[in-house]
């Protein structure tokens, strides 16, 4: 089991979303982030004041799947999240111990797509 | 009914009140403007700490004037003070066709507005209990000193014939001389200066909100400026006139501050544009009843840029003024007010009425801008020596609202 933690463009939620529903990985959580990476920071004017350390506004999507699904959920991902620029986001692939379905209380990979 | 119908002055009486009554609301209904304008300016953590702000200006403001205030503004005058409490029985010189309790609620509304202006000034950073010491000697003593010397009918400035309609000076640089003081002496929020003397930006948490109330002030506007004419049997060409100069200021203030921030910035500067469109107000309201609608413009026109350049110019000499009152309300009462020197129809510089209204109106202006400040100032300093006007460095960094009120604006995920 696999943890995916993607951080892309507000931008391209849809179609991360539309694209990894249609390979049937379905499950996802969603955090509203910021934060900033390699692409240049650009400058902020706020009533006449600059302010040069900004933060860009990303969202982060965390998907956790089995083994055989991770690297079709990281294509999808890289697919149609990406549009080949900087500050296209980073994806970060985590090991999970267990996962559990609090409804039926099911563990393992029944629990998670 | 048919009693009523016999007698023209109960008509006059009548549809006067119901004219002042609906303006008078309608000013009252700037608070809300004041409070939201100020409430998106600044930071979430402390969104909670101005609206109680607000409301401390109307509850303990308004006590105070009904109490002292009223009576020190429009009470027998000698010139420049009254002793009066409460308010009077008796006819108070001013022409009046509504009762003096309908007059002193319109009037609350501009107490409350000159002190809600030093409330944004002040955001952040006051303690709460020395803020209602400050309003509760500014609505009782130092806004009725300056509205006895400029509306009271034996009031020094308005016997010389000093015009300020609405309130340019008495309200305006009024409050916004008085938040230039007590800014002065309060210090800038942590943060807000790099030691080596840089600005930083301290965005306001929700713009929007900020650009309602600022749309509430506008509205509260054409209660503000028409409603001085305190009645409407007689005066409809004058209200006419008044509702058409206060909108093209504010027009022409707002556009000016978007093309001005446009090529100064390479964008046009929103929060600044809200800005610029009360400068407008704020300048047309000393002399919207004598000014033709170019003249309006002109004024609205030059008081769009004027907030710009003194709101950077403020920030530059380290006076931390989160929400721009001292730019908006201070800098163009000041211009307003002597505006109405140059641009009246009749007595105008510009209109070949030579330099003699001019120089009442500086005099004037200049006048209730430094009574204000110096007494503000005064005021704060003796605060600032006893009780402490600063709210602790740990609740500074927490935020007002959860150290002092035990809330926060945005608190629930459910």
């Amino acid at each position: 089991m696999k943890k995916i933690e993607a951080i892309i463009r507000p931008s391209k939620l849809k179609s991360v979303q539309q694209g990894l529903k249609d390979v049937e990985i379905p499950c996802m959580t969603v955090i509203p982030a910021s934060g900033t990476g390699l692409q240049k920071s650009y400058t902020k004017i706020y009533r006449g004041t600059k302010d040069s350390l900004t933060l860009q506004n990303r969202i982060m999507i965390i998907c956790v799947v089995s083994d055989e699904n991770l690297e079709k959920c990281v294509d999808t991902i890289l697919n149609y999240g990406s549009d080949g620029q900087v500050g296209d986001g980073k994806i970060f692939i985590y090991n999970v111990e267990d996962a559990i379905r609090m409804s039926s209380k099911v563990r393992g990979n029944k629990a998670i797509h | 009914m048919e009693i009523f119908l016999d007698n023209a002055i109960d008509h006059v009486y009548a549809i006067n009140t119901v004219w002042v009554a609906l303006c008078a609301a309608l000013i009252f209904f700037m608070e809300a403007g004041f409070a939201l304008l100020e409430a998106g300016f600044i930071r979430s953590k402390n969104a909670m700490s101005i609206i109680a702000k607000v409301i401390i200006d109307i509850i303990f403001g308004g006590l105070a004037f009904f109490i002292v205030g009223f009576g020190i503004a429009y009470g027998s005058s000698n010139g420049w003070f009254a002793f009066d409490l409460g308010i009077s029985k008796s006819d108070l010189g001013l022409d009046l066709t509504v009762s003096n309790n309908l007059f002193w609620f319109i009037q609350l509304g501009f107490a409350i507005a000159a002190i809600s202006i030093v409330s944004g000034a002040l955001a952040e950073r006051m303690k709460l209990w020395s803020y209602t010491i400050l309003v509760i000697l500014f609505c009782a003593f130092l806004y009725p000193v300056v509205a006895n010397w400029v509306w009271n009918p034996n009031g020094w400035l308005a016997l010389r014939g000093f015009n300020d309609f609405a309130g340019s000076a008495a309200v305006h640089a009024m409050g916004g001389f008085a938040a230039l003081a007590a800014a002065i002496v309060l210090g800038p929020r942590l943060g807000k200066y790099n030691s080596n003397g840089e600005a930083n930006t301290i965005p306001g948490h929700n713009l929007p909100l900020a650009a309602i109330g600022g749309f509430i002030l506008w509205f509260g506007w054409f209660g503000f400026n028409p409603g001085s004419t305190l009645g409407a049997v007689g005066n409809w060409e004058l209200i006419g006139s008044v509702v058409i100069n206060t909108f093209l200021a504010s027009a022409a203030g707002g556009m000016s501050t978007m093309i001005y921030t446009y090529f100064n910035y390479g964008k046009i500067d929103i929060t600044m544009v809200i800005n610029g469109i009360l400068a407008g107000l704020v300048a047309i309201t000393a002399g919207c009843n004598v000014v033709g609608p170019v003249s309006a413009i002109i004024i609205g026109l030059f008081a769009g840029v004027l907030v710009d350049v003194a709101v950077i110019f403020i920030d530059r000499i380290k006076i931390d003024d989160p929400v721009g009152a001292i730019a908006v309300h201070g800098i163009n009462g000041l211009f307003g007010t002597i505006a109405v020197g140059l641009f009246a129809s009749d007595g105008g510089l510009f209109f070949g009425g030579g330099t003699s209204q001019l120089i009442t109106q500086i005099i004037g202006v200049l006048s209730i801008a430094i009574f204000s400040f110096i007494f503000t100032f005064i005021i704060m300093t003796i605060l600032k020596k006893t009780v402490g006007v600063r709210i602790s460095r740990e609740e500074e960094i927490a935020g007002i609202d959860s150290v002092s009120f035990g809330i926060s604006s945005y608190s629930t995920y459910d």
